[in-house]
């Protein structure tokens, strides 16, 4: 379980913004923006491990 | 020619009264000006009605039906709205009637994501919610509004035309027995989201509407679940959208469920096509049981408002004024509490004992208040109807994340209707005192209950209309200064009502109108404040000043500064 480190004014925030990022994104270019975006931000946690859980969360329940 | 439907309308559990239309003197050449003419009786307009005469405000209500309104319609009204009808003396049948509740489950896929029980704290006589069909809260209020010597109640009336000058406004009004005149000081608009009168006078409405149809379909069944909000994402047999399931009293239960883009409404109520799906919501929530309808509808989400909601003579409530979303329960509730700002300050302006600038805080504080509403209403919005791909793939995300992980689960919160603070009001008074507090309730906010006893709470006692001057008396004995306070509130010009806390009796006769004794000091404590401070409350029982240590010179400033005066 991962903790919850955005209070949830912050998490709203964020919710809009990707949101309209992906809106603002041509349709065929939708996946590479997410990828470029998952990138970007594994960058800014900057551990491999925290990636790991990041990414078993978005995998599991497709 | 005015002809209203005259046939009590259809309905598997409420039995429609028609009242019939009277002949109104102007058909007859008789007729005096009204001081305030209210186009519409749904409950807003009836509250308004309902509050003005407990100021002593004689006032004429228009409605064009001869019956209340077709269906549910409002089935939920918040903690707040329940304060506001207690306060207005009216609360009593809502509570046989209604079904209180405080929490509420989500699902995505048939899978838990989320619960939320709503804050209730044991200092609140009414929980969070109340389930009530809008049939029983119109007949409620026709009932109070029919027992008062002040309210012209006028069925069967519909405008057709809205003048006025500096002096008045005029409303052109069709009947069965023809046309006529009203003149009146003053015309609230309470005729509800396609308003006639704003529609006449042109006035265009800002923010933004959402695309996105729901389905309110109304049945009575006998299923076995509490009362409780409950929202299901993407269940097989609606992919992509939601269904919620609301219970009512007399064995309604609503459901209520979006359709898939491009469905027309015609399409979506066709019969068959209904009941398919209320077939299917059941099946969901394992409640395969016979059912009748009684009533559906189709609904879009909006968030828009007037920017002002004074017009001249004119004054716009309700939806009449602003066009809310459904989600979070925001329709009658906003409008409940447009109405008590309204009421007294129109009470006053209408008696001429203060300036045009009190109605226009009702203006800015409400429209404050709708802006707000369309923020955080339109969050919501944007999770229950996505209104893009992006929106759409974001809440699929927190939906399937919320499935194994907690820290989204925020963004599944349904942001009820909540009171607002007025902080910037211009009525307000004392900043520097207000900020000396340290906790009790902040300038600008409602007043909140304190529980006294097994059944007795600090609002029972305050039920008088007009300002409330709440002073504490903690330490037995009363200082000189809130005596003199206590003196010149009663010789106020406007009727405050003069509440003394933290002693058994008033030590002479006629210097408190309320006495609490408290003895556990609980008011003194939820408020703060210490032997020999006060607080004004507006007669919306918003706060507009406080102090730690109050004179009578400070009262009478924040009094006539209430008022709409510069002090």
């Amino acid at each position: 379980m991962m903790p919850k480190l955005l209070s949830t004014p912050d998490l709203e925030r964020v919710y809009d913004l990707i949101a309209e990022a992906i809106d603002a994104a041509p349709d065929a270019k939708r996946s590479l923006m997410l990828a470029k975006l998952a990138l970007a931000l594994a960058n800014l946690v900057g551990d491999p491990a925290k990636v790991e859980e990041a990414v078993a969360a978005a995998t599991r329940d497709l | 020619m005015h002809l209203p439907e005259t046939r009590p309308r259809p309905s598997v559990f409420y039995n429609y009264e028609i009242h019939p239309f009277r002949r109104p003197a102007e058909l007859d050449g008789g007729g005096e000006p009204a001081p305030v003419a209210i186009v519409g009786a749904g409950p807003i307009g009836m509250l308004t009605a309902i509050e003005l005469a407990r100021f002593g405000v004689r006032s004429v209500l228009l409605e064009q039906e001869l019956q209340v309104s077709h269906g549910s319609r409002a089935i939920v009204l918040t903690r707040r709205s329940v304060e506001i009808l207690q306060h207005a003396g009216v609360a009593g049948p809502f509570l046989a009637k209604g079904l209180p509740w405080s929490s509420g489950r989500s699902f995505y896929r048939g899978k838990p994501v989320y619960e939320m029980v709503m804050p209730h704290d044991d200092d609140d006589r009414f929980l969070p919610g109340l389930n009530i069909q809008q049939q029983y809260i119109e007949q409620y209020l026709v009932e109070a509004v029919e027992k008062s010597d002040l309210i012209d109640f006028r069925w069967g009336s519909k405008v057709l035309a809205v003048t006025q000058d500096e002096r008045s406004a005029t409303l052109r009004i069709d009947t069965p027995e023809g046309e006529y005149d009203l003149k009146a000081d003053w015309v609230v608009a309470a005729d509800g989201g396609r308003s006639t009168i704003r529609k006449l006078m042109n006035l265009k409405m800002e923010g933004r509407a959402y695309v996105g149809n729901f389905v309110i379909a109304d049945i009575k069944a006998d299923i076995d679940l509490p009362t409780q909000r409950l929202c299901f994402f993407d269940p097989d047999w609606n992919p992509g959208n939601n269904v919620l399931v609301h219970r009512q009293p007399d064995g309604l239960w609503r459901i209520d469920f979006r359709l898939p883009d491009g469905e027309t409404a015609e399409e979506a109520t066709r019969p068959e096509k209904l009941a398919e799906r209320i077939d299917h919501a059941l099946g969901m929530i394992g409640q395969r049981v016979p059912w009748t309808l009684d009533w559906a509808t189709v609904y879009s989400a909006n968030t828009l408002t007037l920017p002002d909601y004074v017009a001249g003579r004119v004054v716009f409530t309700g939806d009449a004024a602003h066009l809310l979303p459904i989600f979070g329960v925001r329709g009658a509730n906003t409008g409940f509490q447009d109405c008590d700002n309204l009421a007294w300050k129109l009470a006053l302006v209408a008696k001429g004992a203060a300036p045009r600038a009190l109605l226009e805080s009702y203006s800015s504080e409400r429209v404050q208040a709708a802006r707000e509403i369309c923020e955080e209403g339109g969050k919501s919005t944007r999770f229950m109807t996505p209104p893009s791909a992006g929106y759409r793939l974001m809440r699929d995300a927190v939906l399937s994340l919320a499935l194994s992980e907690d820290f989204p689960k925020d963004l599944l919160h349904w942001r009820t209707s909540r009171a607002h603070a007025y902080a910037r009001s211009p009525l307000n008074s004392f900043p520097d005192e207000d900020a000396a507090f340290s906790g009790g309730i902040a300038v600008g906010d409602p007043i909140r209950d304190v529980r006294l006893g097994a059944d007795d709470f600090f609002f029972d006692h305050l039920v008088e209309p007009g300002f409330l001057l709440l002073c504490f008396a903690a330490e037995g004995s009363l200082t000189a200064d809130l005596r003199e306070t206590l003196r010149a509130a009663g010789r106020a010009g406007v009727r405050v009502a003069r509440a003394l806390i933290g002693l058994p009796a008033a030590p002479e006769a006629g210097l408190a109108d309320i006495v609490i004794a408290d003895p556990e000091r609980r008011i003194a404590a939820k408020y703060g404040a210490p032997d020999g401070g006060a607080y004004l409350v507006r007669p919306d029982q918003h706060v507009c000043a406080r102090w730690r240590r109050v004179d009578s010179h400070v009262f009478a400033r924040a009094l006539d500064r209430a008022l709409g005066g510069n002090a």
